[in-house]
């Protein structure tokens, strides 16, 4: 039996440690790919607002200053917004509080240390020469939890709903990541087109998936692709469609799941349409707009059944 | 004690340190208040022992009983007949005032005539040699939890004397526990009653105890806004396979914030509807609503004419001199003899409010004759006790400090008491206040076979 409170409390735990993982990710990839672009190319941070979906709290504080250290700092570190890596990791906290008795104990210890060095360490990410260390640390310690989870808790309807949120951020997450390239090409700079592959590389680093990308496809780094990669691969664990499949599979182990069945196959037929120009970068955009809202769909159902 | 004092201070030393990163791992923790914010703190340990000799403990379980019959008499005797207040036992004018008298409880009728069911009275022991009682908590004790842990945490440091001594366990409890909350089902509920622990939330200096003792029974922890009831007066669970009826709720939360509909309509933790579920007899709660009209330190002084006056006997558990500012004679004593007392609110909790009179200064003593004129029901005045010390690591060296005692006594168609309970020390050199609030410890309680 399993409190729908609780459960409530374990879908946004982890959907908060999952977004501030795929945050952190999402700028070292960034971090790098601007690195590797010549300085001739005007490159713009601007994009990781409209991916993290935080244009408008980040204007009203920063105003018209889209430089690096400003949005990076709102991005990694802000408690202003609620999106932030150090907000995620606080929220993630405050939820598992209330269900300490069902995640494995260590789990709850290392957030808990994570916590603790976020609060006092996130200004750290901010300088570029300091970022690493502040990133790689949160997604050390992600990992640590999900790993122990993966590995000591019992899978029982606790575990459903944590893996439940998971997969719902990460899949939201991937789609973003592509949507901020169509998000690039649209209002880029015209010299930058002439660097898609580093711009696509980017893309597949901010979801750790450049390694993977070319076991799988045994291709170059091209637009098409990749696109097609990171949301139609069934074997790659950060690809929409693998989020999806396991999404259904968590969900056949609940009670009544039945009437949610309809909302996952609304998902599936919004993925399977296919992508034919991602040069095209209003299309691209509405292609990813129309799978997260299939999927924040999905997720209000669930917590609207359950919760 | 002897083979303590032969490990030398520095080997007791190791074992305090192996203790403190016990609780440290096992995240024992208790909250405390300041500034409207809550702290998490460690939970403060000595790791000597207190010892207490079986024989004795015996007699104090027999008084510790026999006080729960006479004060669970009382309570149910004041929410039905009044007899005690027309035998002229027990003044009519104190129960008028009493803030912990609950009218909606009036008529009901809780199995085995048990009210409060879980109570932890707290005992200390004099210059003479004897326990007295210096108060009952009926209303949500708690620290039990800390029993339990201290006794796992000693278990670890002493492994060796575990093995050679015959002490007493006490990690029967939550089984005494979960067996008492199962026997208070109601009489219609069919099979296996589903028993929820019910608390105000992570904010409560308590949570840790709360999620204890739920977890150990495997029992859901609630919050109020996981219950409602329905029209049909029936406590149910929001729970992911739909609502799932509950039929007895172990509440941490005062009465004043267990049903907005009857108590505090403001109380965001409660359960509208919960009083009538009850008053319909189809959840039982522990500790019944109202039993707090006996956890009153003004009723407190008349425990012992209660143990007369129901069970015909005299109290095995003396009381301490008690002086009621209720009474002029009393006050005028206890305005005039302030320094050699202790003052105390009739109904707080934790220390609070609390002077002791020959530590005072004259402001505070002044400050605190002023409270006592302005609402004499609510406080009384006992002696300053000399409280007997123990044995307690400070720093590198063994000194004495002062302890008080709570044990645990269960109250349904049985009786059940701690063996032992819940030894708090005042860590400050020749502090008489013991509250973990406060810069107190606590000590693992060892009842033995033939200590000295």
């Amino acid at each position: 039996m399993l409190l729908s409170r609780v459960a409530d409390s374990l879908y946004w735990a982890a959907r908060y440690l999952e977004r501030a993982d795929d945050t952190a990710r999402l700028l070292w990839g960034y971090t790098e790919g601007i690195v590797d672009l010549p300085t001739s190319v005007t490159s713009s941070w601007q994009p990781l607002l409209a991916i993290t979906g935080t244009h408008e709290p980040f204007n009203a504080k920063y105003g018209s200053d889209l430089g690096e250290s400003a949005i990076v700092s709102f991005l990694l570190a802000d408690s202003e917004n609620p999106n932030s890596v150090v907000s995620c990791v606080v929220q993630a906290r405050e939820n598992l509080r209330s269900c300490r008795d069902v995640i494995p104990q260590f789990a709850w210890t290392v957030l808990n240390d994570l916590y603790l060095y976020a609060l006092a360490s996130g200004r750290e990410g901010v300088a570029r020469p300091t970022r690493s260390r502040f990133i790689e640390r949160v997604r050390r310690d992600v990992e640590r939890i999900q790993g122990i989870v993966a590995t000591t808790m019992i899978r029982d309807a606790a575990y459903n709903f944590w893996m439940l949120g998971q997969l719902m951020e990460r899949a939201d997450m991937t789609t973003r990541v592509v949507g901020v390239q169509a998000a690039g090409l649209l209002g880029g700079d015209p010299l930058a087109s002439r660097y898609a592959e580093v711009q696509w590389m980017t893309v597949l680093r901010s979801v750790s998936g450049r390694q993977m990308y070319q076991r799988a496809t045994h291709l170059p780094i091209e637009g098409l692709a990749v696109v097609d990669f990171l949301l139609h691969n069934r074997s790659f664990p950060r690809s929409v469609q693998f989020c999806v499949d396991a999404i259904a599979e968590h969900l056949d182990w609940l009670p009544r799941s039945l009437e949610i069945r309809p909302m996952v196959g609304d998902v599936q037929s919004e993925l399977a349409r296919p992508v034919t120009d991602v040069n095209d970068g209003a299309e691209l955009d509405a292609s990813m707009d129309r799978i997260q809202v299939s999927l924040a769909r999905l997720s209000y159902l669930i917590l609207a059944t359950y919760c | 004690m002897a083979y303590l004092e032969q490990l030398g201070s520095e080997e007791l030393r190791k074992r305090q340190d192996l203790a403190n990163l016990d609780i440290l791992t096992m995240g024992i923790t208790f909250t405390v208040y300041s500034d409207g914010q809550g702290i998490d703190r460690a939970w403060p340990f000595d790791v000597i022992p207190r010892l207490i000799d079986a024989s004795e403990w015996r007699v104090v379980e027999r008084g510790l009983v026999q006080r729960m019959r006479a004060l669970n008499a009382f309570i149910d005797d004041i929410y039905n007949d009044q007899r005690v207040v027309a035998d002229g036992v027990f003044p009519a004018e104190l129960l008028e005032r009493s803030t912990n008298f609950r009218p909606e409880c009036r008529g009901a009728k809780p199995k085995f005539g048990a009210w409060a069911h879980i109570c932890g009275s707290d005992l200390v022991r004099g210059a003479d040699g004897v326990f007295y009682v210096l108060e009952d908590n009926l209303r949500v004790p708690s620290g039990v939890s800390y029993v339990l842990e201290n006794r796992a945490i000693s278990k670890r440091a002493f492994a060796d004397l575990f093995e050679r001594y015959s002490i007493e366990p006490v990690d029967a409890y939550t089984d005494e526990l979960q067996r008492l909350l199962l026997s208070l089902a109601p009489e219609t509920c069919p099979g296996k009653p589903t028993v929820v622990v019910l608390t105000p939330g992570i904010f409560n200096s308590a949570y840790f105890e709360h999620a204890y003792l739920a977890q150990r029974m495997g029992v859901q922890l609630v919050e109020g806004t996981d219950l409602v009831v329905g029209e049909d007066d029936v406590v149910r669970m929001r729970t992911i396979s739909g609502l799932q009826r509950v039929d007895v709720v172990y509440r941490r939360i005062d009465d004043l914030f267990l049903d907005p509909e009857v108590f505090h309509p403001d109380s965001v933790l409660g359960v509208p509807g919960l009083m009538r579920a009850w008053r319909a007899g189809n959840v039982a709660i522990a500790n019944a609503p109202g039993a707090g009209v006996a956890d009153d330190k003004v009723v407190y002084a008349w425990v012992p004419d209660f143990i007369r006056y129901y069970l015909g006997e005299e109290a095995i558990l003396p009381n301490v001199p008690t002086y009621r500012c209720l009474y002029d004679d009393e006050r005028r004593y206890v305005v005039e003899h302030i320094a050699e007392l202790v003052v105390k609110p009739a109904n707080e909790s934790g220390g609070y409010g609390l002077l002791i009179g020959d530590r005072a200064t004259g402001e505070e003593r002044a400050a605190a004759i002023a409270n006592i004129e302005a609402d004499p029901r609510n406080w009384i005045a006992q002696p300053i006790l000399q409280l007997s010390t123990v044995p307690t690591l400070c720093d590198a060296r063994i000194e004495p400090r002062h302890v008080d005692l709570r044990p645990f006594i269960l109250s349904g168609a049985h009786h059940y008491v701690t063996a032992g309970g819940l030894t708090r020390v005042a860590l400050r050199k020749g502090s008489l206040i013991v509250n973990s609030s406060q810069g107190g410890g606590s000590k693992d309680t060892w009842i033995v076979s033939g200590a000295d």
